[in-house]
């Protein structure tokens, strides 16, 4: 049994642990004029105790609620609102870590702009609401087609960024084809007559140790040969 | 008694303490970084106000968006004090203003108000 003089490694003792050492100082000690004391002392060490407790059960609360928030914040932080998908700030931020991972693991990834075609033309026919409505089903439309992995995001615009993680040259072609055919058959929510949906795609695949921002500057080159060889088509990046 | 009003900071809240009507509000976010410091007058304020007599109601106003482990402190022995001028018959209530979009804000007051008798009313501000 250990004395009051223990250095004990608990601050706090349990309810249960008090009444025994009460018990037995009553036990020993009957008679004794500061018995009473004793018990008024012990009674307000347990009130301290549930106190404490209160404060400590609060304070977490309140602690989770201000992650909770913060994690709500960092998700408006890194989406665009319009598409839900995650935005250029988000997509930055990815781009760094697959690029780093590159540098070290030799993992080659894609990167495919997409760009809508003659949207501004959208925008000035039928107005700047199917113009977003067009932007949201194009999202849609990439959410279909991307594998679970891949990271895609409305880079600015009527312009998307795909960045593909662990992609080979051919898969790469074949996805990008596969989107370029999938936006054909876009119909655009609750718009009669609605334009028809046309992308063109930039391609890069990114196997050698480079910088974000060059990484992207050669994707947006492919995509810039496509829309200047007709639009509607995908272009890889061949070098300059 | 004095009237004592302070202006709310970044981490303190507007507070108002109001003789005449035996009222109490305290508004805003409270982090400071001395709670017992900026607690102290409130504190000290109410205990005045309910050794002048036994009879004058309080009314306590609260509408705190966060509150740090030290403001839970001063807020709980706040809280004492109206309890036992509640069970030595003087009539408290406190109003517990909440936003509901933050959903873990109403249980934070039920935890507030567990151990009191006194009447204790949480009201939502949010307005859809």
């Amino acid at each position: 049994m250990s004395s009051p003089n223990d250095p004990s490694p608990r601050l706090a003792m349990a309810d249960s642990v008090i009444a025994q050492r009460l018990a037995r100082i009553a036990q020993e000690h009957a008679g004794n004029p500061l018995l009473p004391e004793i018990e008024w002392l012990a009674l307000q060490y347990q009130r301290l105790q549930q106190r404490f407790d209160k404060i400590t059960a609060i304070s977490d609360r309140l602690q989770g609620q201000v992650l909770e928030m913060n994690k709500v914040l960092q998700e408006q932080v890194i989406s665009d609102p319009l598409t839900g998908l995650m935005n250029r700030a988000g997509l930055i931020e990815r781009l760094n870590a697959e690029c780093a991972r590159l540098a070290r693991e030799h993992t080659p990834f894609g990167l495919l702009m997409l760009d809508i075609d003659h949207f501004k033309a959208i925008n000035d026919a039928f107005g700047h609401h199917v113009g977003d409505q067009v932007l949201v089903d194009v999202a849609a439309t990439l959410r279909q087609h991307m594998r679970a992995y891949d990271v895609f995001s409305r880079w600015g615009g009527e312009e998307f960024l795909l960045l593909l993680p662990a992609i080979e040259a051919d898969p790469l072609l074949e996805l990008a084809q596969r989107l370029r055919m999938a936006m054909h058959e876009v119909q655009v929510h609750g718009v009669d007559n609605a334009p028809p949906v046309r992308v063109s795609i930039g391609l890069y695949l990114c196997s050698v140790e480079e910088d974000a921002a060059e990484s992207v500057r050669k994707a947006d080159s492919a995509l810039y040969q496509a829309k200047k060889r007709g639009r509607d088509r995908v272009e890889i990046y061949q070098g300059e | 008694m004095q009237y004592y009003e302070k202006a709310a900071s970044v981490s303190t809240p507007w507070v108002r303490l109001d003789p005449e009507l035996g009222r109490i509000d305290l508004v805003g976010e409270s982090y400071p970084a001395n709670s017992f410091e900026f607690y102290q007058p409130i504190v000290e304020w109410l205990s005045a106000y309910l050794a002048l007599d036994s009879v004058h109601p309080v009314h306590v106003e609260l509408e705190l968006s966060y509150v740090n482990t030290g403001s839970i402190k001063s807020m709980l022995d706040l809280f004492d004090l109206l309890e036992q001028a509640h069970q030595d018959g003087r009539a408290v209530a406190v109003v517990w203003k909440y936003d509901s979009r933050n959903q873990r804000a109403l249980e934070t007051a039920e935890e507030f108000s567990e151990d009191v008798s006194f009447p204790f009313k949480t009201l939502d501000t949010f307005v859809p």
